[in-house]
């Protein structure tokens, strides 16, 4: 049935998707504020560039991360000269490497989420002697429960499917960087028809359950919010 | 604060994972290993590890992938190529010392499809439907495929059966192909014949129809462990298990 290297991909694919969502939020809870609030000329652009990722084939990205992160490319030289090792083939290059894809998931949600919030609230406050850390605690993040659900749910759930990304940046390192997706590929490529059915059918049951539970406590969330 | 302490949680996970990696890496080889070979390296994997004491950590994928990842410097010891262009790329790229690759088998090719009790032959698919599928690896990256295209032609039958190809990115697509019922027929390693979940029936394509599918070894990194392996994979006593899952052995042909 399970081996000992399933096992590992299973946790290594759970702490991949958590810490790599961990990250997002905290990236992308200012990257969206200023999105949705600015009139810069750059915010199209820079919308464009967090969207790369949705078009972009997984693939085409995680050769260019591998070109970068490698020992001969730009970030994995500068990585080797500060004495570290280069990022290309290691957890935390999957993480780099899953930051930039699932951004847009968590970005996109937060920012519309931020844009719905009416701005007399926020000048209400202030004229309150609300500070701003107030203003975002108090008004922003309770106002944007609902975007910050979606950005949690969406950023851990592409993680969770990624393949191609890491498939060329980790090197498939069984307890490293074999994750979920690629220990199934591994098995169908290797005619373990059976193995990759078990991973499989956990992944799924798996994935079914986290959100059916997000969706039955943003239901319940909702009821308790509107009197 | 639940939050807070879920999320030191996960990161103690991590370095306790990175920690244990890094604690047997001494002699631990990594094998990145064509996905036709990595059953039978599998089968070859116990005899090895009781009798030299490393152990092995077999990273199958195409070769293709393999090749930009070494080339990017991934941490692999040994790289058994499903061909000889990429070890001799590597060579030429001066990622490998001299000498230090060797063919460790030759590939046979095979007409597989998943119906039992039939007779196969390459001249039955001059007969095929026209709705029917002949599935074969890209001519273009799998010598699999490379091989399949020559023998076709050869018996002249490749402008009839041409109609009917589907392409797989590699041998094992190939083979899923013709497992799933979406082609008929499809010509695949002899291996993975050997190896199949479903028996079906089979034809092995004549070694003259085709150029020998010469699958080749690279030495990555230098180590006692790594040469270990070297050595065994290219040892005449390994010749048997070998031709049992479907292969020549180098010097036997």
């Amino acid at each position: 049935m399970l081996t000992a290297s399933d096992l590992d991909a299973f946790l290594l694919t759970l702490q991949l998707a958590a810490v790599t969502t961990l990250i997002l939020l905290l990236l992308g809870t200012p990257l969206a504020w200023w999105l949705a609030q600015t009139r810069s000329r750059l915010r199209g652009p820079i919308e464009a560039l967090i969207a790369l990722p949705l078009v972009l084939p997984p693939t085409v990205l995680g050769f260019y991360l591998l070109l970068l992160l490698g020992q001969d490319g730009p970030i994995g030289q500068l990585m080797v000269g500060m004495g570290l090792p280069a990022l290309a083939f290691s957890f935390w290059g999957l993480v780099a490497g899953s930051v930039v894809y699932s951004l847009p998931f968590v970005v996109q949600p937060l920012q519309t989420a931020f844009a719905g919030i009416p701005r007399r609230l926020l000048e209400a406050a202030a004229t309150l002697g609300a500070t701003g850390s107030d203003r975002f605690l108090s008004v922003v993040l309770p106002l944007s429960r609902v975007g910050y659900l979606t950005a949690i749910v969406l950023g851990f759930a592409h993680t969770l499917g990624e393949f191609g990304v890491v498939l060329m940046l980790g090197g498939n390192i069984p307890g490293e960087t074999q994750v979920l997706s690629i220990a199934i590929y591994d098995h169908v490529e290797s005619l373990q028809y059976s193995q990759a059915h078990w991973l499989s059918g956990i992944l799924l049951v798996f994935s079914f359950a986290v959100l059916l539970t997000v969706y039955a406590l943003n239901r319940r969330g909702f009821r308790v919010s509107v009197p | 604060m639940a939050a807070k302490s879920f999320t030191c949680l996960r990161f103690a996970g991590v370095v306790v994972l990175l920690l244990q990696a890094s604690a047997c890496l001494g002699d631990t080889l990594r094998v990145a290993v064509a996905s036709n070979f990595s059953a039978t390296l599998a089968l070859l994997q116990p005899d090895f590890e009781r009798a030299s004491g490393h152990r092995l950590q077999l990273i199958p994928g195409s070769s293709g992938r393999h090749f930009a990842q070494i080339s990017n410097g991934a941490p692999f010891d040994l790289f058994l190529s499903a061909d000889a262009e990429r070890i001799r790329a590597l060579e030429a790229a001066g990622r490998i010392n001299a000498g230090q690759r060797r063919v460790y088998a030759l590939g046979r090719l095979a007409l597989w499809t998943r119906e039992a009790n039939q007779s196969v032959s390459l001249d039955r698919l001059a007969t095929l439907a026209a709705s029917e599928r002949v599935a074969i690896a890209n001519p273009r990256l799998a010598p699999y495929g490379q091989a399949a295209v020559r023998a076709l032609t050869a018996r002249e039958l490749y402008a009839v059966v041409e109609p009917s190809l589907v392409m797989g990115e590699n041998v094992g697509q190939t083979f899923q192909f013709a497992y799933s019922g979406s082609a008929r027929f499809a010509f695949v390693a002899y291996s993975q014949v050997l190896s199949a979940p479903e028996p079906g029936s089979y034809a092995l394509v004549p070694d003259d129809d085709y150029e020998p599918i010469v699958q080749e070894m690279a030495l990555l990194k230098e180590s006692e462990a790594a040469h270990a392996l070297f050595d065994y994979l290219s040892s005449p006593a390994i010749a048997p298990v070998l031709e049992r899952a479907g292969y020549y052995a180098p010097n036997s042909h």
